[in-house]
This record gives C-alpha cells, structure tokens and sequence, in this order.
C-alpha cells in the first residue's frame, strides 16, 4: 500500500479512556513491530481523536485531495473478526491502482 | 520489505493491535460478528457518534511542515462518508515508508494536513484504543 502511494495513519487515542502517553505509544509499536506512522494526541487536549473521529477500529479512507472520507468501517470493539483495517486493506488497495 | 508484505504485515498487526489488549471491553451494543458485509460502511457503532455536519470541530493551525500542502479544505467537518475529516495534531513517529519499527525514528510533531502534503492519493487512518 505505501509503495503504491498510500499513507498509513495509526492513532492511538486513549489508554482505558485516558489521554495516552508517549511510552504508551512505544509499548504499542514495540508489542507489535509496528512499521507504520503512529500517533497520539498532543498533551493538554483529552482525547480529542477519540472525540473527533470516534471510537477504536474507525478506519476511515480519506481522499488526500479533498479529504473528504471515501471509505468508512468500524471493526468490532471486542477484537473480534477482522479489524477495520482488514477490512479497508481491499478498497484501500483499489482506489490506489494496486494489484 | 515488499508491498505484499507490508500490506499483510501491517493488517496483522494493527489486527492483533486491536484485539490483544487485556481483557476486551464488548460494547453490547455492537455484535461481535459485525463485519463490513453485515452494515453498511457507515452505520458504524452507537458509540461511534457521528460529528455533526453543523457543530464546530476545533482544526489545529497549519503548522510549519504544512506550508507546502494546500490549504486545508474548509468544513463543515465530521467522520462519516462523504464527511471532510477534521485536521488535528498529533504527536508521534512519522514514517511513511514503512521500512523501520516505528519508535526507531525521531519522536515528531505532526498533523492530517503535514501527511496529506506528502502528495499521496489516499490515506487509511485507524483509530485504535490501548485497554
């Protein structure tokens, strides 16, 4: 995907709720090898992603011209079945052109 | 590290991501078996509140990495299709090549309109939870 011009955003937006810390973001890219762009809110606003674009396994597509959202699923919040970027990977895959 | 590779080593581990911490939270309100084929994209889950198309969303200024992208498009903003998703910051790993662990490279401030600059066609941006 990022070979074909992708962008991968990870946010993490909360630790149980709470505005996440930056060693929780290494805990989180160290557990899993993470080799994608990963991020959290700046100190001093909340959980504001978590406000703004909604709650974990959102994965929006975003139209990098426009921004405006071209995709959209929730994954389960139970972490179970496929996650939301399982499930946004094929379209992802189509509007870029990719085999 | 091949297209192929990353494609499937970044499905499985933002998959693992978000299913392997402690114990999961089930919101009752969403089946466990909802898969993409079962609702329509974006029906999304009551918690998932949608960002009202007239309710004011905060957008974090351009910052410097910004000045070269366009002008961020204007809202109303919100997080359903269709919607203009709101610009914020973030603090974090940029890497937008995908050839290191993350945490390896310069600890970063960033934003949606920074990582839009790039020139890239589209985005995936999941948001994901530590438990």
């Amino acid at each position: 995907m990022l070979d074909a011009g992708g962008v991968i955003v990870e946010v993490l937006a909360s630790n149980a709720n709470a505005p996440p810390t930056r060693n929780n973001l290494n805990s989180w890219i160290t557990t899993f090898g993470l080799p994608v762009t990963a991020l959290i809110d700046p100190s001093g606003v909340g959980t504001r992603t978590l406000t703004t674009y909604g709650v974990r396994e959102s994965t929006f597509i975003v139209d990098l011209a426009t921004m405006v959202v071209v995709f959209k699923v929730n994954g389960s919040v139970a972490g179970v079945g496929p996650s939301g970027v399982a499930q946004a990977i094929p379209r992802m895959l189509e509007l870029l052109g990719a085999p | 590290m091949t297209n192929l590779t990353r494609c499937i080593a970044a499905c499985l581990l933002v998959a693992a991501c978000s299913s392997a911490p402690a114990a999961p939270e089930v919101d009752a309100m969403v089946p466990a078996d909802v898969t993409v084929a079962d609702v329509p994209a974006d029906l999304g889950a009551p918690s998932d509140t949608p960002v009202a198309v007239d309710t004011p969303v905060a957008v974090d200024a351009p910052t410097e990495a910004d000045a070269s992208a366009p002008a961020y498009p204007d809202g109303p903003y919100g997080n359903r299709m269709g919607s203009v998703l709101a610009n914020l910051t973030w603090q974090g790993y940029v890497n937008p090549t995908g050839e290191a662990v993350s945490n390896t490279l310069p600890y970063t401030t960033t934003s949606l309109q920074a990582l839009r600059g790039s020139g890239r066609g589209y985005a995936m941006v999941h948001v994901s939870e530590f438990l």
